[in-house]
């Protein structure tokens, strides 16, 4: 059933809780970076879906062009600081979400997010949720 | 009158030899003359070095076309970037603008909602604010990740329609040339959120304007603003 979004209610945190919310979102990821173009292209290699004792956890590993690895960590029941989806069904929300992460996170310039990426030991420099950057 | 020996220059000869050693003076000297803009170089993230000039200016697509047209008649970079100026309306220096709407936390930080200086008109009509945001979102996004520390940049930005509308989107494209040198191009573009609501806050703008500025980044080869594009 599709219901139009109300942000006076909280329909949104359904989508939010539901069991299968973190592989929704994966998969709006790679259909939102498929689709839409960026500022600064990309390459998306792997989403992992990582449960934590504090939340699940999305990490994204992706190749900037011209770029080494970068990975970007995601609370997944994380919402884009501005805005809100048209509607507030699971699809809707995901799609909402995985576009704020393709436009303004991955495909926009790092920035001096660059120079304070926390290397694992593969070499990808990772940013986001509990990394010295946001 | 004194007989003129076989292998002297005759007075045109001379004339042409004047001429060939002015012009390879004048050369010689333009390569080390103290005249010349002063150049440096700024190191960007990206590990690519851009010249700094001594200045740079906005330019719309359409204003790009017509200093480039100007400067390959032969116009000078700085008299063809003069002539854009003379038909382009002023931008308000950000330290006169209005200050309504700024209201400082007690702890000295401007609060998500604050608006920086007066909301800024497009060339649509649209009144867009710039708010303090954070580091997701807004002027302090702007210049904490990208650089941009100018306001003028992002009210030059606005004084044209949208390049782009998607969905609840606006986007502004814009570049920003060195002022000595037209051939150094860089690419801008800023992004709008029309929309008054924020899910992540769960309220609407105090306000009742749009969200506004999301963010302003340079474009195409360089991962961090170069601190010359400031220089307005």
């Amino acid at each position: 059933m599709t219901t139009t979004f109300d942000p006076a209610d909280e329909t949104w945190r359904h989508a939010l809780s539901r069991d299968d919310w973190p592989d929704l979102l994966a998969a709006a990821i790679r259909s939102a970076t498929a689709s839409r173009r960026v500022a600064a292209p990309f390459e998306l290699d792997d989403i992992a879906i990582t449960p934590e004792p504090d939340g699940t956890y999305l990490d994204i590993r992706y190749r900037p062009r011209g770029g080494s690895a970068v990975g970007r960590r995601w609370c997944a029941t994380d919402v884009p600081p501005a805005g809100a989806p048209d509607s507030a069904t699971a699809l809707d929300v995901a799609r909402w979400v995985a576009e704020w992460i393709v436009l303004f996170e991955l495909g926009e310039p790092l920035g001096t997010y660059a120079d304070r990426l926390v290397r694992d030991r593969d070499g990808t420099g990772w940013w986001g949720t509990g990394f010295p950057v946001p | 009158m004194i007989p003129r020996s076989r292998n002297a220059p005759t007075p045109r000869t001379r004339r042409r030899l004047a001429v060939v050693v002015a012009a390879a003076t004048f050369v010689f000297a333009g390569s080390f003359s103290t005249a010349q803009p002063s150049v440096a170089t700024a190191p960007s993230a990206g590990g690519h070095t851009l010249a700094r000039p001594a200045g740079s200016v906005f330019l719309t697509a359409r204003d790009l076309r017509v200093v480039r047209r100007l400067h390959a008649r032969g116009m000078t970079p700085a008299a063809a970037l003069a002539s854009i100026r003379r038909h382009r309306s002023p931008v308000v220096k950000a330290s006169t603008r209005s200050t309504a709407g700024m209201v400082p936390t007690p702890s000295g930080v401007c609060s998500f909602w604050t608006v920086q200086w007066a909301p800024d008109i497009d060339g649509s009509g649209r009144r867009i604010p710039t708010r303090c945001g954070d580091t997701t979102f807004g002027w302090t996004k702007i210049m904490t990740k990208h650089g941009v520390t100018n306001i003028t940049l992002v009210q030059r930005l606005y004084q044209q329609q949208p390049t782009k509308i998607v969905g609840a989107q606006l986007e502004y494209d814009g570049f920003v040339v060195q002022s000595s040198d037209l051939s150094v191009v860089l690419p801008l573009r800023a992004v709008v959120e029309t929309t008054g609501y924020s899910l992540r806050r769960g309220e609407s703008s105090p306000d009742g304007m749009m969200l506004g500025t999301n963010t302003v980044y340079c474009l195409t080869g360089v991962s961090l603003c170069p601190v010359w594009i400031n220089l307005l």
